[in-house]
């Protein structure tokens, strides 16, 4: 559904140097920059997969996901998207896709929700009684039925995120772009829109690309993920490989019975307290040495963890792995 | 029909500020024609006239009445809108829709147009109700009938040229200078600060090949029956052209600027 192979996007960006100089220079003359926001990355996306895209703020994640839209055009590699190059802007195109930007509201702001929806039922020509019935659905599902007559503007932020899913979704999209769409939402709301997400994509089978800063939105929704930096992609697997494919270490805590001196241990100490030891142990020696650590000391408990995969993926946004 | 529901929802859109609608309305047109009132008063009291260029005092109230209404309903929403919306990335909204942007921006603008249509129909009444039609001016249904086509392509023909203007926001970030210096122009050249009868000759006959006369003043001439039917089918054709002229000038702008555009915002 979604194919991009070594996709390019650079942007002229106008340097100003600061205070009221910098200002007047800029009158007479400019200087530029040339951005790279994507050095040639290439994936595909397959129909009922949602794949989440990470990134640091400004790694290329929503420059991506704009141009898998068709809002940017490339500048250069190839692009398809339902067999359509995005930047085409063709309707057939336009009809098969959504996109949703949490930052960025996309209802008209001065009208109740109800009226927005009916626009978009002509505009993307939904019969009536296929609209009636899956706008009933969706805001029973979402819990917002009640405020379909209200204006955007004074609707929660919750409620106005859940609106602008209906919005995206109403046309049954075979494709879906999601641009943070639980951002700055509380708890309950992020979590029913994670449920209609995937009972969404469970029901139609779109392609999802996911960006969110929020790791329990991966969790939940994203079997796969994409980690980008700097416009590269420096990971594009499964969620639950990234710990093994990662770290080279396991984390062990040991509680003992009296206080020791931790000069005999042969690991790299995470914490050293009394009577409590926290260490790192390499994954392939994990056995052996658990073996030795449990003759050598007066072991009490024991505890084996995988360092988690926030503090992985966080890592890797730093380029410390 | 997509269009026929963002025409109402512009409608309900400008309902939701019932209070600015109807002040923007009169506060335009009580300055506007009261500015007209004083200045020409003193005009007519000084030289001691009973008509300047083909128009008595009244039928010259009528005219900046009419013409501040069509200037309008030419202008329909407000200027900048476009550029804004480049500059600030909420143009990608749009972009993914499946409609043609600048006609969804035409429609909408229309909207607008038609609320200030009907504020004009209220402003003629008042003023015939109070004042009387000028004895010199003969209204016919023709003329009405023609007038309002008119009013439709000058309206589009406004919205051509503004819509270029808007669009240069892909290269200068802020263009609302350049949308001010087409207000004026228009405004000068379309005959809403001065009747285009008072320009000199050889100024009128450059005017004319221009667009601007067919902004404002000429429907306003069409409803004062001061125009041929001849000169009318004269000014359509050169409409048409302008027309054509700024909307092919659009789409080389919007297929180059576009591959400019960053959505910066999102």
């Amino acid at each position: 559904m979604i194919q991009v192979s070594n996709l390019k996007k650079s942007f002229r960006v106008h340097v100003k140097k600061p205070g009221l100089w910098g200002s007047v220079r800029s009158l007479f003359y400019r200087e530029w920059m040339e951005k790279h926001a994507l050095k040639g990355v290439s994936f595909e996306v397959q129909p009922g997969e949602i794949v989440g895209l990470l990134g640091a703020n400004g790694a290329g994640k929503t420059t991506l996901v704009k141009t898998l839209a068709g809002i940017v055009y490339p500048s250069s590699g190839k692009v398809k998207v339902l067999g359509h190059t995005p930047s085409d802007r063709k309707n057939e195109f336009r009809r098969q896709i959504a996109l949703i930007m949490g930052q960025k509201a996309q209802l008209w702001w001065d009208l109740p929700a109800e009226d927005c929806f009916l626009l978009l039922r002509e505009i993307y020509s939904i019969p009536r009684q296929k609209f009636h019935d899956k706008l009933h659905f969706l805001s029973e599902k979402l819990g917002i039925s009640e405020q379909l007559n209200i204006q955007i503007r004074r609707l929660s932020l919750g409620e106005r995120m859940k609106m602008e899913l209906i919005a995206a979704l109403l046309h049954e999209p075979r494709v879906v772009f999601l641009d943070e769409p639980t951002i700055g939402l509380d708890f309950t709301a992020q979590k029913a829109i994670r449920d209609f997400i995937l009972q969404y994509r469970s029901q139609h089978q779109p392609a999802m690309i996911l960006t969110s800063h929020y790791m329990e939105d991966i969790k939940a929704l994203c079997k796969r993920i994409i980690i980008i930096r700097e416009g590269e992609f420096i990971y594009d697997g499964p969620l639950q490989n990234i710990v093994n494919t990662y770290t080279k270490h396991k984390i062990v805590s040991l509680h003992l019975e009296k206080e020791i001196s931790t000069q005999s241990i042969p690991y790299e100490i995470v914490t050293s307290k009394p009577q409590f030891l926290k260490i790192k142990i390499p994954r392939d020696q994990v056995a052996p040495s658990i073996n030795s650590l449990l003759q050598s000391l007066p072991v009490s408990d024991l505890t084996i963890e995988e360092q988690s995969i926030e503090d992985v993926i966080e890592a890797l946004f730093r380029g410390e792995m | 029909m997509w269009m026929l529901q963002v025409f109402t929802l512009e409608m309900r859109k400008i309902f939701s500020y019932r209070i600015d609608f109807w002040t923007q309305f009169i506060a335009y047109i009580v300055v506007w024609v009261g500015v007209s009132y004083f200045l020409w008063s003193s005009i007519f009291a000084q030289k001691g006239v009973n008509s300047i260029g083909d128009y008595s005092f009244h039928a010259l109230m009528l005219y900046y009445l009419i013409t501040a209404s069509v200037a309008k309903i030419i202008r329909g929403e407000d200027i900048g809108q476009i550029s804004r919306e480049i500059y600030q990335g909420e143009l990608s909204r749009y972009l993914v829709y499946p409609i043609p942007f600048f006609l969804y921006k035409f429609v909408c603008h229309l909207a607008h147009s038609f609320m200030y249509f009907i504020q004009l129909i209220c402003a003629i009444v008042f003023f015939v109700f109070v004042f009387g039609l000028p004895s010199e001016i003969i209204i016919t249904q023709e003329n009405i009938l023609l007038c309002m086509v008119f009013l439709l392509l000058s309206c589009y023909l406004h919205f051509s040229i503004a819509a270029v203007v808007e669009i240069i926001s892909f290269w200068a970030d802020n263009v609302w200078s350049l949308l001010v210096m087409l207000r004026f122009i228009s405004g000068l050249l379309g005959g809403a600060l001065l009747p285009l009868v008072l320009f000199p000759e050889w100024a009128q006959e450059i005017l004319y090949m221009l667009p601007f006369p067919y902004l404002i003043s000429f429907s306003s001439e069409i409803f004062m029956n001061k125009v041929t039917f001849t000169q009318t089918y004269s000014a359509l054709f050169i409409v048409f052209a302008w027309s054509v002229f700024f909307n092919i000038i659009f789409a080389v702008f919007w297929k180059k600027g576009l591959r400019q555009y960053s959505g910066v915002g999102i």
